[in-house]
């Protein structure tokens, strides 16, 4: 066990990419601890990429790829702008407002954070509000699209939990719109209290024109929300039905892509599944060999003798997740923590479904913070802001995602609560 | 910013595609289109046919384990693996180098493994068959794994290769 982790948080400290740590990790045990033979390390990883749960993953991601490159965000953007650009810090609005209907098609925050904020940033500084805060908005707003579904995470998170994908998907959907209200509510009052700009009064022409130009975009975060929310169909089914819309609109309606392009969009959304499974495929032979060594009751124990309360559990076990956040990527501390976890979340009774929209809302705070915070770089690339301007702006935000993520911990309701209705 | 952490962002932009398909990316773009038509043909039958397919989940598991591992492979030559750059942005550069290179020589190693025992392994499950296609489980579970890394060692040995990059 002790060999296990310090050999692998040795080799990811090093550099090594995180799912050969794994395997490396595992294949060391074999060899020097015991008479298996290091064939099982083959074994396992080929297993442990061998998951119909996880086919989800490319649908999803495809539909992140696709709603860029057929152009949805950009109808969104220009609809949002239209509906509520006109009120006070009303371009921040914007950006929520899109977010969240985009955090309803793509299951991961990198895609929205990259094109809204290519969009809204220049837009935003061209109005008089400052770069730094125009980052700001725009990467904090990012992170919203992990935790409304679909969401990459929960996908991830369910295979490594058993835990259903249907229900951690529904269990999102409150705490993510609680999310953007709160990030609107901070927006609001920043925007008010500098004085920024309020953009021109609204125009009613232009309010029906772009909803005429967003109205096939808008229906897709519609069916896929109502896809999952109903139960009709399956998560996966779900992604399966957003890339058949996407490519139909893309194709046919909008005409915004063509059929040499798919061979680039369908490598890059593989590239990125890929990036993902590798690790859980590796992490299923390190896991393997975890609890081939490690009894369940031994991790059980030592979490009790620390303290009996499931509070201070909870809290503990957010206060590792943020802190790993700041140097691991979010979906891989999931593949590894999650498994050994189980054993105590079950000693303490925490519904699974409760503590995934808690983990993922943890480990989105990694996503703002450096020296990983990936939207932070993609932000201040997309939108050409310097990151230094936008850490000086993000720090309302943090609150905003600390204050929700405390009360999703200790208010199981707040996720759970849609799930029991939806029953 | 350590040109290391450049793996870590993906879309720099809205359209970060490549400028060029290597035939690797074809096959990989090949296998998802397979999987998203035989899904979208899956849904079709259920759904508006009320006609479950039963080929079509073992199919779809197969070539998602291919997807996985060509895709880690094709992840080498892009620098595109999720790891962890923290020490590689407080060190100098020419010590993040040398140990963007130890790493390297590391995973080579480690593919290199992946890809002898791979071979080894797939000629000890021979005979199987997967329960509804009736395909040889050697070849289409346990082949991926051997294959893809074997591109992948090959990759890792081109990266090795350029002096200062990594």
């Amino acid at each position: 066990m002790t060999f296990l982790i310090l050999s692998l948080l040795l080799l990811i400290f090093l550099g090594v990419r995180i799912a050969y740590a794994l395997g490396i990790s595992a294949l060391l045990y074999v060899f020097i601890y015991t008479e298996m033979s290091v064939l099982t390390v083959i074994q396992r990883i080929s297993l442990g990429a061998d998951s119909i749960v996880m086919v989800a993953l490319p649908f999803f991601l495809l539909a992140g790829v696709l709603m860029n490159a057929v152009g949805i965000t950009d109808r969104l953007v220009r609809l949002a702008m239209a509906l509520i650009g006109n009120v006070s810090g009303g371009l921040s609005f914007v950006v929520i407002l899109t977010n969240i209907i985009m955090a309803a098609i793509s299951g991961a925050a990198v895609a929205s954070g990259a094109a809204v904020g290519s969009v809204m940033v220049p837009a935003m500084s061209k109005a008089g509000y400052s770069k730094g805060y125009s980052g700001a908005v725009n990467a904090a707003a990012a992170t919203i699209g992990p935790i409304i579904p679909p969401s990459i995470g929960f996908i991830i998170y369910a295979s490594v939990s058993n835990a259903s994908i249907g229900k951690l998907f529904i269990a999102g959907t409150l705490p993510g719109i609680l999310l953007g209200a709160m990030m609107m509510a901070v927006s609001f009052f920043i925007s008010k209290r500098r004085n920024y700009p309020v953009a021109a009064k609204r125009n009613v022409r232009e309010l029906k024109s772009s909803f005429k130009n967003a109205f096939w975009a808008l229906l897709m975060p519609v069916i896929i929300i109502g896809g999952i929310l109903s139960g009709i169909v399956t998560a996966t089914e779900a992604g399966v039905v957003a890339v058949f819309y996407g490519l139909t609109i893309g194709l046919w309606v909008y005409k915004s892509i063509e059929f040499r392009d798919l061979p680039f969009i369908l490598a890059n959304a593989a590239k990125q599944t890929s990036r993902i499974m590798i690790i859980i495929a590796c992490a299923a032979a390190f896991g393997w060999m975890i609890s081939r060594e490690v009894d369940p009751d031994s991790i059980v124990s030592g979490f009790i003798g620390f303290s009996e309360q499931s509070w201070v559990f909870m809290l503990l076990i957010i206060l590792v997740i943020l802190i790993l956040g700041m140097v691991m990527e979010g979906g891989s501390i999931m593949i590894i923590l999650t498994p050994l976890l189980l054993p105590v979340l079950e000693n303490f009774g925490i519904d699974l479904v409760h503590f995934g929209v808690v983990f993922q809302l943890a480990i989105m705070v990694g996503l703002l913070t450096p020296p990983i915070g990936i939207l932070l770089f993609v932000v201040s690339s997309a939108g050409n802001v310097s990151v230094r301007e936008m850490l000086k702006e993000i720090w309302p935000f943090y609150l905003v995602l600390l204050v929700v993520l405390l009360l999703c911990a200790f208010l199981p309701g707040i996720s759970l609560w849609m799930v029991g209705i939806m029953e | 910013m350590n040109p290391n952490q450049i793996d870590q962002f993906p879309d720099k932009k809205k359209t970060n595609f490549p400028k060029r398909l290597y035939w690797t990316d074809a096959v990989l773009a090949a296998i998802l289109g397979l999987i998203v038509s035989i899904m979208i043909t899956q849904v079709f039958f259920r759904y508006i046919l009320n006609n479950s397919l039963v080929w079509s989940e073992e199919l779809v598991r197969f070539l998602f384990i291919w997807l996985t591992f060509l895709g880690a492979a094709i992840n080498i030559r892009d620098k595109w693996h999720i790891g962890m750059d923290y020490l590689h942005s407080i060190l100098p550069n020419h010590w993040s180098n040398r140990i963007s290179r130890m790493n390297l020589y590391i995973s080579l190693l480690f593919l290199g493994f992946l890809t002898i025992g791979g071979f080894y392994w797939m000629a000890l499950a021979s005979g199987t068959k997967s329960s509804v296609l009736g395909l040889p489980i050697n070849w289409i579970l346990y082949g991926a794994l051997p294959f893809t890394s074997l591109l992948g060692c090959f990759y890792t040995i081109q990266r090795l290769k350029i002096k200062r990059d990594i």
